[in-house]
Order: C-alpha cells, then structure tokens, then sequence
C-alpha cells in the first residue's frame, strides 16, 4: 500500500469527491406522476392524447404522458440532446425531400408539409406526427417558379383533400396569392393575387364558402405594428371584418374544424382563473361570441398551453407549483369531455408543458 | 552470442549513419566498440536497445531476437532525480525478476553511495556509478556500457576500471564504447573499428596487438588518422 | 498489471506537489472570490442606500436584484479555464520531461520489461484521474461555496436557484447526469489522446516530417468531418438521428486509429 501511496490519494481524492457529486445527483428526485381523472371521456379518446413535460431544473428529464396514465419518462443527457432534431421523428424520404434546397416547409399543428414547385409541376409531400402518416402527391400548375430567396410559401388551411397555401413573392413589388392544391384532382388552383403596398403584411386564414379570411397588417416606418385587421374576400368584393377589430392586433383566430367559422382561444382576466375561454366567430352573424366553461380548480394563466385540434380544445395549466389540470373542451357543445390533473407525487417545481399531440 | 546483423540507420537527409553493420560479442569477453565522435557507437547500442529506430537489420542472442538478455548502461544519468539512490534501487527490483540485489549492495558499498543520496544530488561520477550498479545487478548475460569512463576523476574511473576485471564481469558478455582506451587496454578481448557508419576491422586485440606490433590506442590511431 | 500500477503511481508521485497545489490554489482562489463577491455586493448596497438615499428594497432593484449564486461563482469559469489548460499543458509535459527533464528517464521507461504500451495506459491513467479530481474538488468547491453564500448573505439579498446556480460553465460540467459525466471524461480522453499521439509523433520523426505527420492525422479529422456534413447537406441521404450516429461512430474510429498509432509509434518509431 505504501508503495502506492501517491496513487492512493489522488484517486481517492478524484473518488470520493466525484462519489459525492454522483451520490448527490442520484438523490435528486424527479418528478413522479399519475393521472386523475375528474371527468373521462372513452378510454380510447383519452390514448390519443400525448401531453410532454419538460423539467427546467437540475437533471433534465422529458416526460410523456398520456391521458389514460401511461407515463414515460426519459432522462435527457448530451447524447439523448445529439438526437433530438426536430426531424427525428420523421421518415427518411420525407426528411430527403424537405432537405432539398427549393421545397418551402411550413407546419400546422402535428403536420409538417413540404411543397416544392417546378415548372408545370408542383411536388407536395405530408407528413403528420401523430398518425406517422405520409402523403405525397405531383400537382399540374400553371403558376412561375418561386425564387427561393425572394418566396415564401406556407400552409396555412386543410380542408380533406383541398390544402390552401399562401405564396408571398417579395422582389421589388410584393404579392401575395392564394393557392388550392387540390390533391385529389392534382391541380393547383390560384384563388387570389393580391400586390401588397411595402410595410404591408398578409396572413391567409381560412378558405370557406364566404370566401377568403386573412389579417392584413400595416408597419411604419420603423416596422412597428400601427394597425391590422381581418378581411373577407367573398370574390365580389373586400370586406373588413369589424367584429374581430378588436382581435386583431393578437392574430389568433385561425379556421375552427367546420372551416364555417374562426376561432380563437382566450385570454384570462387575471392571473389565476377557473374559466377556460375561447371565442368564436360566425360568418353567417358576422358576430364574435365569447364562451367558456369553468374548470374544477383554478389555474395559473402564466405558464399554461391551449391548443385547438379536431374541433376540441386542449388546455393544460399549472393549478400550483406541481400539478397541472387538463381539459379537453368540446367547442361545438361547449362542454367539458374531459378534465383531469397530472398530479406529482413528489411535488417539483419548474416543471414546462412542451408539446401535446393529438393523434387521430 | 549476441549477434548484430545488417543494421541500417538514416536520419532524414543524413544518410547511412549506421551502413550494414555487422558483429558478434561473445560471452565472457570484453568488447571494445571504438571510433571518432559520431560515428554512430552510441547508435549502435541504442539501436540494439530499441531505443533508436533502425531501417534495416536483426539482432539475437543465441538464435532468438530478444532484448530480456541485455542491460544497457547509457553515458546519462536515466533515473529520476528525485529518487534516492535507494529508491532507484528499489524501482529497478521493482520491475526486474532478475534483479540480483547482493550484488546491489555490494557495489554500493563499494562505491560508497548511500541510500538515502538523492540522484540530483550526486556528482557525474557517482551517477555513473548509479548507473553501472544497475547496469551488473540487472543480472543480465549481455551488458552495453556507453562511455563508463567519460567525463569522470580518476579515482572513479580507476574503481570502475576494477569492475571490469572483477568476479563480476563473469559469465558476462560486454559491449563497451569509449575514448579512453589506454584506461582499458589491458582488458579488452576484442576490438571493432567503426568509421562512417561502416566496420572497418574486427578482431581479437591480442592478435591485433601481435600482427601490428602496435597496442590498440596505437593501432586506432593509425586506422583514424590514414 | 503490476507495472502499470507502478508506472501510474510514479508519474502521479512526479507531479503529485505540484497538483496537490494547483488543486488547493484553485480552491482558495475560488472560495475567497465568492466572500469577495458577496461583500462587494452589500458594500455597494450600502453605499446606494447612503449615497442616493435608497431603501434597502430601492437599491436592490437598482443593482438589478438580489445576488445571485451565479454572480457570486461569477470566477469560477476562469479557474475552470485554467484547470483545462493545465491538464492539456500536463498532457505535453508528462512526456516531454521524460527526454528533457534532469534525467533521461526515457531510456528507463523505454527499456523496463514488458509492453511499451503500459507507459502509454499508465500516463493516460494519470492524467485522466487528475481530471477526475478537478472535477471532484470543483464539485465539493461549489458545494462549500453554497454554505459561505448562504451564510454571508442575508436571505433576502439571495435570489432562488439551483446549487449550481447560473453559470453557464458549471451548468455544463455538472448536469445531475451520471452519463454526461462518462461524455465529458470520454471528451477529455479524446483531446489528450490527441496530445499523446502530437507529442509521440514529434518524437518519432525529424521535425519537418513531423509536422506533416501532425498536420496529415489533424486533416484525417477535419476533412473527413466536413465531408460527411457537405454530402449529408448535399444528398439528405439519412435522416438526422442518422447523420449524428455517423458522425459520432467516425468520432469512434478516429480514436481507435489515434490509440493505435500512439502504441505504433512508441514500440516502433519512437526514438530517444
């Protein structure tokens, strides 16, 4: 031993000091949850549901849980963050086709679209997360090719097999178009072109049979936002949508399921609340109607995440330091099909919502 | 017998330091390597070590390519000098089975080296001292000494010079480079003239001494000097 | 096995003073920079309350908030800097005083019985655990530095946070995760491989052939690296899980080939 001296107490030194640090980190407790379920909807409804959570703390772990009370969890460390691309998930060829350099991505909810125009010829190709399904299709067109640099083009509505697309060409006039790739016909149709004046923005919304739904916004000359508003285009002629001047200026209305009206969650009047809002807004009226319904506890505003999917609404939010409350509000009925709490039995904190798919 | 076959040596743009060197050492017999600064003798032990890389040759003792049967003792101190010189001791039993540690001791006590002198601390003459006690209590057949007696007093090289006619020079094979061979004369069994890279003779020195009618420092001056 | 552990302990005893005092320096440096920190905070409180005749709650918010852990361990990244260099320099020096030192304890080393790539493992094992102790004592460093902020400084002069607190450079050597630890060691096993194979390459040619040794095995890296991230960008052949298990599997490779030629190079190339 006293040969080894020297050896002996830099390893130990290197040992017990790194034992400690180890031994530290293993006594951290993550979180452990379970479901509660106040309210259920069928079982099946509630695999659908995937709720992530990510711990901001020490000792990053990603939870995934589901509303029937799978729960896994997964601890992320530098190798689990190597493979953690936003792509991972996705299909070798789909991921080949949005790598090439002229295919335009955009996103809308779990569906990730690639659309790539060449002459005559449009390639579109899907791919929606949470049914792990794809769908390509090669359009006809008639339309001139997007320069890459100065384009945009982007999903914006998908009504079964009509997808609208808004294509923006910025040079040194700005245009904005409105396209339906039609997918079962495989034609592309231009709906609208409109010549945008500069510090002029538009956002396509929905595509219905009013017409066409988008937010135009006006920039000064500092680019700050000076006014926007949301307008129909029903073909014959331009209409500003005064009901929703007041929604204007947060931009959430986006088409509700039936593509007949918009909708929008809702903000809460203070910071903790029990009333979960959204509005609505009826083309046929031309009215904004505000609903809500009222959860079993009250939530904190900060912090909480609303998505709108399949013409249900999803929220989830902190109802103290640990817990979260889940509802899934049935808009059409306006009721509640479901509410549960992701109860932590170890009670941490810092804990974010991240993602929350839906599969179909 | 340690035999040295064909070895070759380049250092980049020095060609042919070591050019198909060739010779035997005998067990029981003193060999003299000898020739001018940078002929490459140093070169050779080292190669024969695997210290210095060779592009060409073999070496083996009785038959087998093998360095177990070789100890090596370099013009330079190679023990750290932190260590006490019974710690250097006590590192080389450490890692040699063979060590013979009577023979340590005896010649500590010969060269009156204590244990507790600090390597750093000692002059040229007492590392070299260092280094011959370990080069003999390795315990090996075959010993290399590079320059034993360069750079030293007389009293010390007189004491070494002992050694080598000493009981513990037997059943030993030695290799020896040096300049001081009037020191040596009397002891050596076989001489090898290098020059350029290339032995030029190699002979018993009793034979050499008798067909030149010359001692070996004469005879070498005579090789050098032509 | 047992020269190993013999060579290993020598090369720890060698440089065992003066890591021993890099270690403490470090801890000194680093503690009396957290009871600096924090009385330079309140100092500077009180000269806002005095001065411009703040309450306590009012100079607080002008000094940005109480003060956080991460500003009290605000050093602590320049003498995790120092450390890191240090090993790197270590890793050149614990070769090169073997030729340059007062003793050429290369021709020992080079001559001691048994595989030349015991001298190899046994340096790699020194090194490798004098960082293993830097990060342990740094470790117990932040820990005593906790107990000193939260003992110095007033609880309501203290912002919440993690133990680690905020500093970007502990966050990213002290995750919580026991595999991030094996990856940062496994990092620093690559970078003194690297060292290793430098320092054997320099020994084992002359030094205009060295460097282009040097430079040839650098580009085996580089190049490859930049060629697999052109062609993946070019063709979109894998998908990116796909493209890291390559890249992280040619990271593999190119460190079995630097671990090779190192043994390579010191059995047969190497020269004193």
């Amino acid at each position: 031993m006293r040969r080894y001296k020297e050896m002996i107490i830099v390893g130990s030194i290197a040992g017990v000091t790194l034992l400690s640090y180890f031994g530290y980190a293993a006594s951290i407790k993550g979180s452990d949850y379970e479901v509660e379920s106040i309210r259920k909807e069928n079982a099946d409804a509630l695999k659908k549901v995937n709720i992530e959570i990510e711990n901001g703390d020490i000792k990053p772990t990603r939870y995934n849980i589901q509303l029937d009370g799978q729960i896994h969890s997964e601890s992320q460390n530098y190798i689990t963050g190597l493979f953690n691309s936003y792509a991972a998930d996705f299909p070798a060829d789909f991921y080949r086709f949005l790598s090439k350099e002229d295919v335009f991505t955009s996103e809308m909810g779990s569906r990730t679209y690639g659309i790539e125009v060449k002459a005559s010829q449009l390639n579109y190709h899907s791919y929606d997360r949470s049914t792990q399904k794809q769908f390509k299709k090669t359009l006809s067109h008639r339309l001139t090719v997007p320069d890459r640099e100065m384009a945009d083009i982007r999903v914006f509505h998908q009504d079964g097999m009509n997808v609208y697309v808004q294509r923006d060409d910025h040079g040194t006039k700005e245009k904005s178009t409105v396209l339906l790739l039609n997918l079962a016909k495989g034609k592309v149709e231009p709906l609208q072109s409109e010549q945008l004046k500069t510090n002029q923005e538009r956002h396509y919304v929905a595509v219905n049979d009013y017409g066409i739904v988008y937010r135009e916004i006006a920039y000064d000359a500092e680019g700050v936002e000076k006014d926007s508003a949301y307008y129909l285009d029903n073909g014959k002629g331009i209409k500003r949508i005064k009901a929703l001047d007041a929604y204007a200026a947060e931009g959430n209305f986006n088409a509700a399921e039936n593509s007949q009206s918009l909708i929008a969650y809702g903000a809460s009047d203070s910071e903790k609340s029990k009333s979960i809002k959204w509005s609505t807004y009826d083309f046929k009226t031309n009215q904004v109607k505000q609903h809500k319904v009222e959860g079993q506890h009250a939530y904190r505003f900060n912090g909480s995440y609303t998505m709108i999917a399949q013409g249900k609404l999803y929220h989830i939010a902190n109802i103290n330091d640990s817990d979260f409350q889940v509802t899934v509000v049935d808009t059409k009925n306006e009721s509640i099909s479901y509410q549960g709490i992701i109860k932590d039995k170890n009670a941490k904190k810092n804990r974010l919502v991240q993602d929350v798919t839906v599969s179909e | 017998m340690l035999e040295v076959r064909g070895l070759r040596k380049s250092y980049g743009r020095k060609k042919n330091v070591l050019n198909d060197v060739s010779f035997t050492v005998p067990l029981n017999q003193l060999t003299c390597l000898i020739g001018l600064n940078g002929e490459g003798k140093s070169t050779i032990l080292k190669a024969i070590m695997g210290l210095v890389p060779v592009d060409a040759g073999t070496i083996k003792v009785d038959g087998k390519t093998i360095h177990d049967s070789i100890a090596f003792v370099p013009d330079l101190s190679t023990m750290p000098g932190y260590m006490s010189v019974g710690e250097a001791i006590a590192y080389m039993r450490d890692y040699y089975p063979d060590w013979n540690q009577q023979v340590a001791e005896e010649l500590m006590g010969f060269f009156k080296l204590m244990a507790t002198d600090r390597i750093a601390n000692l002059s040229k003459g007492n590392k070299a001292k260092v280094n011959l006690l370990i080069g003999f209590a390795m315990n090996r057949p075959y010993l290399l000494l590079d320059e034993p007696l360069a750079g030293i007093d007389l009293f010390t090289k007189e004491q070494i010079a002992w050694i080598f006619s000493s009981h513990y020079m037997e059943g030993k094979g030695i290799l020896m480079t040096t300049h001081e061979i009037a020191e040596v004369e009397h002891l050596i069994d076989r001489v090898i003239f290098l020059q350029n890279g290339t032995i030029i003779q190699e002979d018993d020195s009793e034979e050499m001494r008798e067909l030149y009618g010359k001692s070996v420092q004469d005879r070498m001056r005579e090789v050098y000097q032509t | 096995m047992k020269k190993f552990f013999m060579l290993s302990n020598e090369e720890i005893k060698r440089s065992f003073k003066l890591y021993l005092s890099i270690l403490t320096m470090l801890v000194i440096v680093e503690l009396t920079s957290v009871v600096y920190q924090v009385l330079h905070y309140q100092s500077k409180l009180e000269d806002l309350m005095k001065k411009e005749r703040l309450t306590e709650m009012e100079a607080v918010d002008q000094l940005n908030g109480p003060l956080t852990f991460g500003d009290a361990t605000n050093y602590f990244k320049y003498m995790i800097a120092i450390g890191i260099m240090f090993t790197i320099l270590y890793a050149f020096q614990i070769w090169y005083r073997d030729w340059y030192g007062e003793s050429k304890y290369i021709y020992r080393l080079l001559m001691l019985p048994g595989k030349r790539i015991t001298i190899l493992l046994s340096k790699l094992t020194t090194v490798l655990v004098f960082v293993c102790g830097f990060m342990g004592i740094q470790w117990i460093t932040i820990l005593i530095s906790r107990r000193l902020y939260e003992w110095l400084l007033p609880e309501h002069l203290q912002a919440a946070s993690k133990i680690i607190g905020e500093s970007a450079a502990l966050n990213m050597l002290y995750t919580f995760n026991v595999i991030d630890t094996f990856v940062i060691l496994a990092l620093a096993l690559f970078v003194i491989t690297m060292v290793f194979l430098f320092v054997l390459t320099e020994r084992s040619y002359q030094k205009g052939k060295a460097l282009l040794t040097i430079a040839k095995d650098v580009a085996l890296l580089i190049v490859p690296f930049i060629a697999l991230r052109y062609l993946f960008d070019l063709t979109s052949m894998l998908i990116p899980n796909q493209q890291v298990f390559v890249y992280l599997s040619f990271i593999l490779i190119y460190f079995i080939y630097i671990s090779w030629k190192c043994v390579r190079l010191l059995n047969h190339k190497v020269s004193i």
